[in-house]
């Protein structure tokens, strides 16, 4: 194990994208929405689910890493952590570089605005800077496929060309930290070769990716590494073979199917 | 090595953001409205007819025409950037959920958009007065305090409402019902001059108060400006301002958990 010296160095050099260090995330289930009223004068009903306890993960500058696990793992919330969009109720999450999520795919997209209102939109939101916007509308256009349409409103679009579109600005800001989930093939099929494309190109450029999914195949292809989560905590974590083997021994062998 | 952007950049970043989302705002409330922009100026001008016409009756302020008119667009402002901004951040739950920005932004936008609209309403509205009443350069600058006055009133105001509804969406409905009181709690039908001495003091308790009637006094030489009150007011003003983005910035790391 590194001394706390070192790990500050190596964080200091670039070398580690993602830390966690002891994360927890509490959530509070409630059975029904508060009401102030109902705060004064009823006692809570609330239950504690802990989603994630006690996770401590290092990812490396340019590792691929799966994070498997069954439903209701922690996988979602994890990924939820690593992205920025909730906060854990402890420990502490470092990352390293510039994110960028496919959860993020569409956000703020909104109906009543063009498409290319849209993008400044969406890529403000998702950490483009509007120099970076202005430098890259063409080709995310072109990419997208949506000249045609770029000054129509959005309600006017095809789930599939703001798919495209969502996809397209995202693929072209340039990430240093990818998160990948099950949206990652999005489109027709002639669309989904080229957000493949982008994918493999991100993986060869060396990016930093985690990719969260129930698509081993893909994780197996891809990841150096696999953790493996159970119940909010990481079961195990090691070479993606190994990981995958025992994973399919524990899930599917014992049914005997799928 | 990319994080470490200067403070410039972040707050280019930022600024570029705030203005992103607010000329979102502004887009998106036109698109398919034939009258558009008009809609800011042609909703007071209603209300002040409507209530110009039966209010002259028992209420005897002079130019009360003019003087519901410089009331009713701060007070559209006040109005419509409170009722939309407290339920906005549950109702950008989508958002929210999908990326990280500067939550803070939702309500900022919202206020920001709705005051560039009562600015232009007023600068519109500015020739009108030049032939009623002598206008001054210093009343134009106090005009100007009493709006930035409103406007941090309005963004610290909104950041509270904002924040509690997301955990009691009880307080979208007190909003709602407040709005309807404190607006005849706050002087724009009358002046605070025609309250009874008994009452008068009550207006220390409504921030509003002396932010109508320093407009009411700059622009049309009218109304009461107490100093006991103004500064009642002026305090309050900053305690809410104060709680309100402390109250944000403990609860916005949470919001998603919450919606």
């Amino acid at each position: 194990m590194l001394t706390g010296f070192k790990k500050e160095r190596l964080i200091m050099e670039d070398k580690i994208a993602v830390e966690l260090k002891g994360v927890s995330k509490k959530y509070t289930l409630h059975h029904e929405k508060p009401t102030l009223v109902e705060n004064i004068f009823t006692a809570r009903s609330t239950e504690e689910f802990w989603a994630l306890k006690r996770i401590n993960l290092e990812i490396k500058r340019g590792e691929k890493v799966g994070i498997i696990g069954p439903n209701g793992s922690g996988k979602t919330t994890l990924l939820e952590v690593i992205s920025g969009i909730t906060t854990p109720t402890r420990g502490s999450v470092i990352t390293n570089g510039k994110k960028v999520s496919l959860i993020e795919l569409e956000a703020g997209f909104h109906a009543e605005l063009t498409g290319q209102e849209n993008i400044y939109l969406n890529g403000l939101l998702i950490g483009m800077s509007k120099k970076e916007i202005n430098s890259k509308i063409k080709k995310i256009i072109s990419f997208a496929d949506v000249r045609q349409f770029i000054d129509a409103p959005f309600y006017a679009y095809s789930e599939g060309m703001k798919l495209r579109l969502g996809f397209s600005i995202v693929a072209h800001t340039n990430p240093d930290i990818v998160i990948l989930d099950e949206n990652m093939a999005v489109g027709d099929t002639s669309f989904k070769v080229k957000s493949h494309e982008i994918i493999l190109d991100w993986i060869k450029k060396r990016k930093t990716i985690i990719v969260v999914s129930h698509l081993l195949d893909f994780i197996s292809e891809t990841c150096d590494k696999v953790v493996w989560l159970e119940e909010g905590k990481i079961f195990d974590q090691g070479k993606t073979k190994t990981i995958i083997k025992k994973y399919l021994h524990k899930y599917y062998n014992r049914r005997g199917h799928e | 090595m990319r994080e470490a952007s200067t403070i410039r950049e972040r707050l280019k970043y930022y600024s570029d953001f705030l203005w992103g989302m607010t000329e979102k705002e502004i887009k998106a409330r036109y698109k398919r409205a034939v009258f558009g922009f008009l809609w800011i100026l042609l909703n007071p001008l209603m209300q002040m007819i409507i209530i110009g016409a039966i209010f002259s009756y028992f209420i005897k302020v002079p130019n009360y025409f003019l003087f519901l008119f410089v009331g009713l667009l701060a007070w559209q402002f006040f109005s419509l950037s409170l009722t939309k901004v407290t339920p906005s951040i549950v109702y950008e739950r989508n958002l929210l959920v999908k990326a990280k920005f500067p939550i803070e932004a939702i309500p900022i936008s919202i206020i920001l958009s709705n005051f560039l609209h009562m600015i232009i309403s007023y600068i519109i509205f500015l020739p009108i007065l030049f032939f009623t009443v002598k206008l001054t350069m210093a009343s134009l600058l106090l005009t100007i305090t009493a709006l930035i006055w409103l406007l941090l009133l309005t963004i610290g105001l909104g950041l509270l409402t904002a924040s509690l509804n997301v955990r009691y969406r009880d307080v979208n409905f007190f909003i709602q019902t407040t709005i309807i009181l404190w607006f005849y709690a706050t002087p724009i039908l009358y002046d605070s001059t025609i309250v009874s001495e008994k009452l008068f003091p009550f207006f220390a308790l409504n921030p509003l108060t002396s932010i109508f009637e320093i407009l009411h006094y700059s622009l049309l030489n009218q109304g009461r400006i107490d100093i006991k009150i103004l500064a009642a007011n002026l305090s309050l003003s900053l305690i809410i301002i104060m709680l309100g983005v402390l109250i944000f910035r403990k609860m916005h790391k949470f919001f998603v958990d919450w919606l």
